[in-house]
């Protein structure tokens, strides 16, 4: 045919459109994927820093909250804080896009399941699952995760979050999948593979679920769409999923300041209103994407299109290349490998993110700093080192399983590495008591001194200690006793009185002694520090530097060169002062990991000692202002053998507060004691902090109760101690157990008997 | 007739299971407690015995707190004004939504406006609260340079406080029903009989009207339906935002612990988890979610032919 007349004649091949939803939709989720990975690295500033007040190029004083444009480094604006909206953002898409992704995959896994079931089978169970899905259509995801919410509250975190999106939230796929079921169930090719003798399951599996590929890639697109905004609106209500759960008194600054933790549906209504227009632009903008995404590809993998479609092109020749090459065994096999490592995954996946739920533990492996001569808890704070940070798992219910009574007040206890416990007994004498694994009294050893707690700091006499005074368990076994003029006793491991040392001052002790790895004893009195060698003989003694203490402590460095009391560092060959803080309610402390830190009024300062002095690098730091921390002392601080730093804020006429300074800070976990009295005595493996507590004032009255806080804190379990009274003088925590002493004379077990 | 007949057990269902949920919910609350507040478990039988012999009175509790206003008394308000806000923004969902979807259904061939989809897709994505978001920004945008602001952004009344909860409301269903009622209308268009009546001579105007959108009737209105109860969903976050005096702040009062930082900034910790406040608007959620289903099958029942005829068949 001419050519000229067939241009005239034929109709002109109709282009196919271009799928703008698609590659629109596309952008945006990249856009959005990109700012999640990379979005901390671009933000300008730290998300958290405060900025009190600016100077403009006109010399015009500003304060915050800045509106987009009114100060040239912060484009976006500030909120009331002075904190920098755009690196806000920056940092808010990776947490909002996670908790979406996390909850679009399990409401598709959910979904699939039921769908391709009720789709498929035309049991009485499918029909049930039919209908449970209807059921579940016809209730707003949102009203299903306030009640689950609420119920939950904040103590799961963002597995809430999940669970409560999620709970409900699969159905929409579950009748997508359903309908597409039906369909491909009806298609001949089905009957074909019937006919041929196929299985039910072996058709769904390599027939039907095939074909339900393209359809998932969809609602998985839908899914993230519908989670953000669902997720965004329970932020409108006030419930941010990675927020800090405080008291119900706390006003909205504090809460705004101590949730400072960026999350974008947070932003829409902490921030102030110029941050929750951009957040939520940036919400609008994510749900967009997807939505735009899943649209484009419901259209891209539709049959009519799939024929001619680059996309299922490429897709099919590198299926067919690939997969059918294979022998038909080989197929099956590779099938079933693949599904069963996905499975083992998840199966193990969740059973180790419950089992860590059930116990109570976050953290990591435990890898405290050992304890010289291995014993189990060698002193007031389990170790030289003052970590009070076990790596044995605690008990996880609230059982007694033995109590010894005894007829005076108890210190310690300190545990032996083969589960003895040994306790200084105050009375006129003193005695040791040794308390064998299950509760019976090993030996006892009267001291040749008397020892009186006193009921009355400020009168105290010759034999009076004003607070307790663990003994201190050495490398070989014996145990060192202070008396209440600071002088030394050893005690050997079957009981007898090895050695004394007569402390030249005298003066009361002023904390417990501790021992190091070679056997070198320290202690404080009020003359002073001193050092023992492993005979009893005097190295050095040095003046104290300080005479105002809050429950103070005496720690080793891990090394072993350093002495670390209250805001001084000394240095164990000489005493001689190596570094201090000017504020003199700082304290040096060791952590598990070995480090040796400055506690501040609010965080942690690492000191990276070296030969000509140390590099002091930020570690933590937490808000103490709006968290009310300024009104409290800091009594301890540390690492915990997971790796976890927190701080202690021990007090005698309020309650205590516990915070995990978890992420540098910025995401703390607060545990308070929940009257007076009650205080941190130990942390074990698993992260779980254990406190007892009684009447504040040390007197006889009132029943002491201990409990356990899991890391996130979470209350694991309360155990009243029956018959005891009055306060706890020390505690150790060995595997499975918590060992208490009390100032009425008993030493109870808690854990499984 | 015979899912009206089940109303009844439904709604016992529904109010005995929140009833429950709520003491439930309170009891494991407080065994967080470290110190005990929590005793036994709630004896659910007596206490839900003696919550239904007074709702049987018209006695549905008190408030614990100042003069004790009656619960009945406080839930009736808040459906009032509830209502008057679903009414007005299911309204007005309905009609722009149905303009919207005809005219966004074109022929010579059928098929949809190019302008749809984008628009659908935008309005499917805003969260209605959103809409008060920005409401705020602009009017402190204002007021910061000393001008009136057009519209209040906050409280109730009966006047110009309902325009921006409407919208909010309003948006997300309309853009539902636009797309559904557009692909409908498409999708009949493109029948046989379409064809044939354009091919004796009716306009394409008339075979709209005409022909399809009766026929697309039924389904319309069961997205209609659709849009009814999405609007329903949206309504604790729009009256939340808005600060509206309806049963979806009061749902949102009663599931939110008063401890989370909130958007009024109150204490409202006498609402949270009360049994007989949940349980009295979980029943009259579910109430209206069941009849909004029942009365959409009814209708389109009777605005087709077909499926009456259907019913006569099997029955």
């Amino acid at each position: 045919m001419n050519p000229a007349v067939a241009s005239r004649t034929l109709p002109k091949p109709r282009r196919r459109p271009i799928l703008w939803s698609l590659w629109l939709g596309a952008l945006l989720v990249g856009l959005t994927l990109g700012f999640a990975w990379l979005g901390p690295q671009l933000a300008p500033r730290d998300p958290l820093a405060d900025t009190f007040i600016v100077r403009t190029g006109t010399g015009e004083f500003l304060r915050p909250p800045f509106t987009p444009g009114e100060v040239a480094d912060f484009p976006l604006g500030t909120d009331e804080l002075g904190r920098d909206t755009l690196s806000r953002l920056l940092w808010g898409v990776r947490p909002t896009l996670t908790l979406a992704l996390s909850v679009a995959a399990l409401r598709l896994l959910i979904g699939l399941l039921i769908g391709l079931y009720s789709g498929w089978s035309t049991s009485w169970v499918a029909r049930m699952a039919a209908t449970l899905t209807n059921g579940a259509l016809s209730v707003p995801v949102l009203f299903v995760a306030l009640l689950v919410l609420a119920l939950t509250g904040q103590r799961l975190g963002v597995t809430a979050f999940i669970l409560g999106l999620s709970l409900t939230g699969w159905a929409e796929s579950a009748r997508a999948l359903r309908e597409q079921t039906r369909l491909i169930r009806s298609e001949r090719f089905i009957e074909a593979a019937a006919a041929l003798g196929a299985g039910g399951p072996q058709t769904v599996l390599r027939h039907v679920a095939p074909h339900l590929l393209p359809v998932i890639w969809v609602l998985l697109s839908l899914e993230v769409g519908s989670a953000l905004l669902t997720s965004a609106g329970l932020g409108v209500l006030g419930y941010f999923p990675y927020a800090v759960w405080l008291q119900s008194n706390t006003s909205d600054f504090a809460a705004i300041r101590a949730s400072g933790f960026p999350e974008l549906s947070q932003m829409l209504v902490a921030d102030g209103p110029w941050a929750a227009a951009f957040s939520g632009a940036v919400i609008l903008s994510m749900v967009l994407g997807f939505n735009l995404l899943g649209d484009g590809l419901r259209l891209a993998l539709a049959p009519e299109r799939r024929r001619t479609g680059w996309l299922e092109r490429v897709a099919g020749q590198a299926g067919d290349r690939i997969f059918l090459a294979l022998a038909e065994w080989e197929r099956l096999a590779t099938t079933a490998a693949v599904a069963l490592a996905l499975t083992s995954i998840a199966g193990f996946g969740g059973w180790w993110l419950w089992s860590q739920v059930q116990v109570g533990g976050l953290g990591g492996r435990a890898a405290a700093v050992p304890i010289p001569g291995d014993h189990l808890w060698a002193s007031g704070r389990r170790d030289p080192y003052g970590t009070r940070a076990s790596a044995a798992p605690g008990p996880l219910e609230a059982q007694i399983a033995w109590a010894y009574t005894a007829e005076s007040p108890l210190f310690g206890p300190v545990v032996r590495a083969d589960g003895t416990a040994l306790v200084v007994q105050t009375g006129k004498p003193a005695s040791v008591i040794a308390v064998s694994p299950d509760g019976q009294e090993a030996w006892r050893l009267v001291l040749p001194f008397d020892l009186v707690l006193a009921a009355d700091s400020y009168q105290l006499r010759s034999n009076e200690v004003a607070a307790p005074v663990p003994p201190a368990l050495a490398p070989d076994g014996d145990l060192v006793v202070i008396d209440a003029k600071s002088n030394i006793y050893l005690i050997s491991p079957e009981g007898t009185l090895k050695n004394t040392w007569q402390n030249p001052g005298p003066a009361r002790p002023v904390t417990a002694p501790i021992v190091s790895a070679e056997g070198t004893i320290y202690g404080v009195g009020e003359s002073g520090l001193f050092a023992l060698d492993p005979g009893g003989q005097l190295v050095w003694m040095t003046p104290l530097s300080s005479y105002s203490f809050n429950e103070p402590a005496l720690r080793l460095s891990l090394d072993g060169t350093k002495l670390l009391f209250q805001n001084f560092v000394y240095t164990t060959s000489t005493g001689r002062i190596l570094a201090r803080s000017n504020d003199t309610f700082d304290m040096f402390v060791t952590g598990s990991d070995g480090k040796v830190y400055q506690r501040t009024k609010d965080g942690l300062l690492d000191w990276q000692f070296n030969e000509t002095g140390a590099t002091i690098v930020p570690a933590i730091r937490v808000d103490a202002q709006s968290l009310g921390l300024l009104v409290r002392s800091g009594t301890d601080a540390g690492v915990s053998s997971t790796g976890r730093p927190w701080l202690y804020y021990g007090s005698d006429f309020n309650t205590s507060r516990f915070v995990w300074a978890d992420a540098g800070g910025t995401a703390p976990v607060i545990i308070d004691g929940p009257s007076v009295g009650i205080k941190l005595l130990a942390i074990d493996g698993r992260d779980n902090s254990f406190w007892c507590g009684g009447d504040h004032t040390r007197s006889a009255r009132g029943e002491i109760n201990c409990l356990a806080f899991a890391g996130d804190g979470r209350l694991l379990w309360r155990a009243p101690l029956t018959g005891a009274s009055g306060a706890p003088m020390g505690a150790a925590v060995i595997p499975d157990r918590l060992l208490v002493a009390t100032s009425s004379g008993h030493l109870f077990a808690i854990g499984a008997p | 007739m015979r899912k009206v007949l089940w109303l009844p057990v439904i709604l016992f269902i529904a109010n005995f299971g929140s009833f429950a949920y709520a003491h439930f919910a309170r009891h494991v609350l407080a065994l967080q407690n470290p110190y005990g507040l929590a005793s036994a478990p709630p004896d659910l039988v007596t206490l839900y015995g003696g919550h239904l012999a007074r709702m049987a009175g018209g006695d549905f509790g008190r408030l614990p707190v100042g003069s004790q206003p009656p619960i009945l008394g406080m839930l009736l308000e808040g459906l009032v004004a509830s209502l008057g806000l679903v009414g007005l923004a299911f309204g007005l969902s309905a009609v722009v939504g149905v303009a919207l979807g005809i005219a966004a259904a074109q022929v010579e061939p059928p098929r949809l406006a190019g302008w749809l989809a984008p628009l659908t897709s935008f309005g499917l994505a805003l969260p209605g609260f959103y809409i008060g978001t920005l409401a705020i920004v602009v009017s402190l945008w204002l007021i910061f340079r000393g001008l009136p602001t057009p519209l209040p952004v906050g409280g109730f009344g009966w006047d110009l406080h309902l325009v921006l909860p409407v919208i909010a409301l309003a948006l997300r269903p309309t853009a539902q029903i636009a797309a559904i009622t557009a692909n409908l209308l498409v999708d009949e268009l493109k029948k046989q009989y379409a064809v044939t009546a354009r091919s004796v001579g009716h306009t394409w105007r008339g075979v709209r009207w005409r022909h399809a959108l009766p026929a697309a009737l039924s389904s319309v209105t069961l997205s209609l339906a659709g849009g009814f109860r999405q609007t329903l969903a949206e309504l604790v976050l729009v009256e939340s935002i808005f600060n509206w005096p309806g049963l979806g702040r009061l749902i949102a009062q009663t599931l939110v612990a008063p401890s989370v930082f909130s958007v009024g900034g109150a204490d409202t910790g006498i609402y949270f988890l009360h049994p007989e406040i949940l349980a009295a608007l979980i029943t009259l959620l579910v109430a209206v979610f069941y009849l909004t289903d029942v009365i959409a099958t009814l209708l389109a029942r009777a605005a087709d032919p077909r499926l009456r005829q259907a019913d006569s068949l099997t029955a």
